[in-house]
């Protein structure tokens, strides 16, 4: 009966530690599966930041890409506003000037320098207000621009935002390239139309005695430079020999 | 050519300022194309010269008068007979050489001009330079005025276009937009 009621405590005892162990086990089972549970969201939730930093990324690249092209076809419309104004404004001076065109060739250049001035006078005037309408739109970009990169990478990782920047800077660098190209092509077309304007009103203004006279000018001016006699000089030294 | 010869050749160059004294036979020369119908016309004179009897007065009727006044100076000048076939051959030959050997002068111009303006321009040249300078004309609206002259293997450009770009080049118009 002694020995019965000595067993009795020490299998109680044994089953209370046991159900410790098991109570103990059955935590750390429990708090690894929370470390578990709990790192599978954060995995989530980054890969959401990274998708959603993706798409923003996406987005700022994109419209970057769409306010260049905007930027272009702006470009494009403002040269060629530009060049019809400025044709218009020369046709429009080609009438009212008067080119009094002298028998004398070297008045006639001095005419020439004279009509060439007031057109680059009017072309100045133009091209002053279309470059400032230019610069100030460049400028407004680039404003547009900062904003806007800062406002949708802050949330997003340095390296995302470092790539987006890189992206922004190059459609930037792209805008200022080409607008660089357009004011060359200005450069170069309103030569072309000087010219074309100058040959046209030159042309109108010169009856067929003018256009003979300064035939006749271009060949005084060849005779004065001996132009003639080299012939005569390559002959002579071949009769010489 | 011409003056190559003047030191090696004295008969040739007593002749050809022969001619060139003879207004009668360049007076009306004023193109390389003037030229090659006069050198056509006394082909064919000197082609008719032997075929009859009556070739003799019908070679004064098929040349113009100016030409025909000419050669008379010409023959009376070297002492030669109008009235010998041979005579008339030599004299043409003598003067289709010397219309061959005329210097052409190219010039490029902007405007079709009339005969008169041809006609002035060769006139003057030849006032001006001392000898007959045969045109031939180019045209080329976009010189706008002036002309290119092309002669003997040299060329000088005195044209409006040329002048408009060497002005605008001069002037560095880009520089100015940017100022």
């Amino acid at each position: 009966m002694y020995i019965n009621s000595y067993l009795f405590i020490l299998i109680s005892i044994d089953v209370f530690v046991l159900l410790g162990v098991l109570v103990y086990v059955y935590f750390l089972y429990e708090k690894e599966r929370k470390a578990w549970s709990d790192h599978k969201a954060a995995l989530h939730a980054s890969e959401d930041i990274v998708e959603q930093a993706h798409l923003r990324a996406t987005k700022v690249v994109s419209d970057a890409v769409e306010k260049a092209e905007t930027t272009i076809k702006q470009g494009d419309y403002l040269r060629s506003d530009l060049m019809k104004s400025f044709e218009k404004s020369l046709q429009e001076l080609s009438s009212t000037i008067s080119v009094n065109m002298s028998n004398d060739e070297k008045d006639f250049e001095g005419d020439f320098a004279k009509f060439s001035e007031s057109l680059r006078a009017e072309y100045l005037k133009k091209i002053n207000v279309t470059l400032a309408a230019i610069e100030t739109q460049a400028q407004h970009e680039v404003e547009v621009f900062g904003s806007a990169i800062q406002k949708d990478t802050i949330a997003s990782q340095a390296d995302l935002a470092k790539k987006i920047k890189e992206e922004s800077d190059r459609a930037l660098l792209e805008i200022q390239e080409y607008k660089k190209q357009q004011l060359k092509l200005v450069d170069e077309s309103i030569e072309k139309v000087l010219q074309q304007v100058s040959s046209e009103v030159l042309s109108k203004s010169l009856s067929l005695e003018d256009h003979e006279q300064l035939i006749i000018d271009s060949l005084t001016k060849a005779k004065h430079e001996a132009f003639f006699e080299k012939g005569i000089n390559v002959e002579a030294k071949k009769g010489e020999v | 050519m011409l003056y190559g010869k003047w030191k090696i050749d004295s008969f040739s160059f007593t002749h050809r300022y022969m001619i060139i004294q003879l207004p009668g036979i360049f007076e009306n020369l004023f193109t390389n194309s003037d030229a090659s119908d006069l050198v056509a016309i006394l082909d064919k004179a000197k082609s008719e010269l032997f075929t009859s009897a009556d070739s003799l007065q019908n070679f004064s009727e098929n040349l113009p008068i100016n030409i025909y006044q000419a050669i008379v100076e010409f023959a009376k000048e070297q002492k030669l007979t109008l009235a010998s076939p041979n005579d008339l051959e030599i004299i043409i030959d003598k003067i289709r050489e010397e219309i061959l050997n005329l210097p052409v002068l190219n010039l490029q111009i902007a405007v079709v001009p009339t005969p008169k303006n041809v006609m002035n321009i060769s006139r003057w040249l030849s006032a001006q330079i001392g000898k007959k300078i045969l045109l031939t004309i180019e045209i080329n609206h976009d010189l706008v005025a002036g002309a290119a002259l092309e002669f003997e293997g040299f060329y000088k450009d005195y044209t409006f276009k040329t002048k408009m770009e060497d002005y605008l080049k001069k002037t560095k118009l880009r520089d100015f937009i940017r100022e």
